[in-house]
C-alpha cells in the first residue's frame, strides 16, 4: 500500500518513504530560510518582518496540509481548521491596522 | 503476528460521511481540541506583539538577548521528530509493532532532546543559562513573555513526550492500532506548528532600530 499510498501524512494516509524525506526536506529549507533571512538580511526591519511572516504562513499552511494530512480531507474539514487559523490573523491584521492609524493621530496630532 | 493481532492494528475504515468523508469522530474532536488550542497560543502571541509594538525599548540594557542558531537546531529536532512520526503511523499501519515502537522511541527522544535544550536555554547546563544572564521573569515585558510563551510550548512537548511514551508503553505490550497513532501524530505535529510560528515571532522578528 505504502507504494502507492496518497501522500498526506498521519491522516489516515500514508506516505512513502521518498514523500517523507521530501516533507524533511521542505522543513529544513524553510527553518534554514528563516535564520537566513533574520541573521544575514540587512534589509529595513519591515521588510524584513515580513519575509518572515510569509515563510512562517508558507511553514504552516504546508504542515498543515502535508504532515497534518488536511490535503486529503474534505472540504468542510478544511474549512472548519481554516476559519479558528483565520481568525487569529484577521485579528493580527486589525492590531495592526490600529497601530498605523495611532501613529499615523500622534504624528498628524 | 495473529491475524487477530494485525487486525487491531490495521486503520479501522468508517463509513464516509457527506461533511467530513472517512475521519473518525476521535480525529474531529482531536482537530477542534487543536483548534482551541492553537487560539490560546494565538492570544499568547498577539499579546507579545501588542506589548512588543507599544513598547519604547523592548529590550533593556544589560539583558541577554536570545541565541538563535542554538533554537534552530532544536527547531530542526523537532522537524525531524515530525518525520518520525509520520513513519511511527505508517509503521502502526502496515501492521508493523516492533517498527512502531522504534519510530514513537525516537519521536520521544527528539522531544525529551528538544526540553532538554530548553532547559539549557533558560537554566543552562554547560554554559550559564538566561536566568542566570539576567532575564528574569517579571523584570520586563521582554523577559516575561518570552517565558510564558517557550514555557506554555514546552509544556505542550512534555505533554506530548507523555503521551508518546504511554502509547510505546502500550505498544510494547500489544500492539496498538494505527488511529491511535494518527491522533498522536496530530498532536505532536501540532507541536511542531507551533513551534515554527513561536520561533519566528520570538526569536527572529527584529527590533526597529534595536538589538
Amino acid at each position: 500500500m505504502s507504494s502507492d499510498a496518497e501522500a498526506g501524512g498521519t491522516s489516515g494516509h500514508r506516505m512513502t518513504s521518498t514523500q517523507t524525506a521530501l516533507v524533511l526536506a521542505v522543513l529544513v529549507v524553510l527553518t534554514a530560510l528563516e535564520v537566513g533571512v533574520a541573521m544575514l538580511f540587512r534589509g529595513p526591519s519591515g521588510l524584513v518582518t515580513t519575509l518572515l511572516f510569509a515563510l512562517a504562513i508558507a511553514q504552516a499552511a504546508y504542515f498543515a496540509l502535508v504532515a497534518m494530512g488536511l490535503r486529503a480531507e474534505t472540504r468542510t474539514m478544511k474549512k472548519l481548521v481554516a476559519l479558528p487559523l483565520g481568525i487569529a490573523a484577521f485579528y493580527s491584521l486589525v492590531l495592526i491596522a490600529e497601530a498605523l492609524w495611532r501613529a499615523v493621530w500622534r504624528v498628524t496630532g | 503476528m495473529s491475524s487477530a493481532a494485525h487486525d487491531h492494528a490495521a486503520p479501522v475504515i468508517w463509513p464516509v460521511d457527506r461533511q467530513f468523508g472517512s475521519a473518525r469522530p476521535a480525529k474531529l474532536a482531536m482537530w477542534i481540541f487543536l483548534l482551541s488550542d492553537w487560539l490560546s497560543f494565538a492570544g499568547l502571541l498577539l499579546a507579545y506583539g501588542i506589548l512588543r509594538a507599544n513598547s519604547a525599548v523592548w529590550r533593556l540594557p544589560g539583558q541577554p538577548g536570545l541565541n538563535v542558531p542554538f533554537t534552530a537546531l532544536l527547531t530542526l529536532v523537532l522537524a525531524v521528530s515530525s518525520v518520525t512520526i509520520i513513519r511511527a503511523y505508517d509503521a502502526a499501519a502496515a501492521g508493523n509493532r516492533k517498527g512502531t515502537s522504534l519510530w514513537l522511541a525516537i519521536t520521544a527522544l527528539g522531544g525529551i532532546l528538544f526540553l532538554t535544550g530548553q532547559y539549557a536555554e533558560w537554566v543552562g547546563i554547560l554554559h550559564p543559562g538566561l536566568l542566570k544572564e539576567g532575564l528574569v521573569f517579571g523584570q520586563s515585558a521582554y523577559a516575561s513573555t518570552f517565558y510564558v510563551i517557550t514555557g506554555f510550548h514546552g509544556l505542550h512537548v512534555m505533554a506530548g513526550c507523555l503521551y508518546l511514551l504511554v502509547t510505546l508503553a502500550r505498544n510494547l505490550r500489544h500492539a496498538v492500532g494505527a488511529n491511535e497513532v494518527e491522533l498522536l501524530g496530530l498532536f505532536w505535529h501540532f507541536v511542531d506548528f507551533v513551534w515554527n510560528i513561536v520561533f519566528v515571532v520570538v526569536y527572529l522578528i527584529p527590533t526597529p532600530g534595536g538589538p
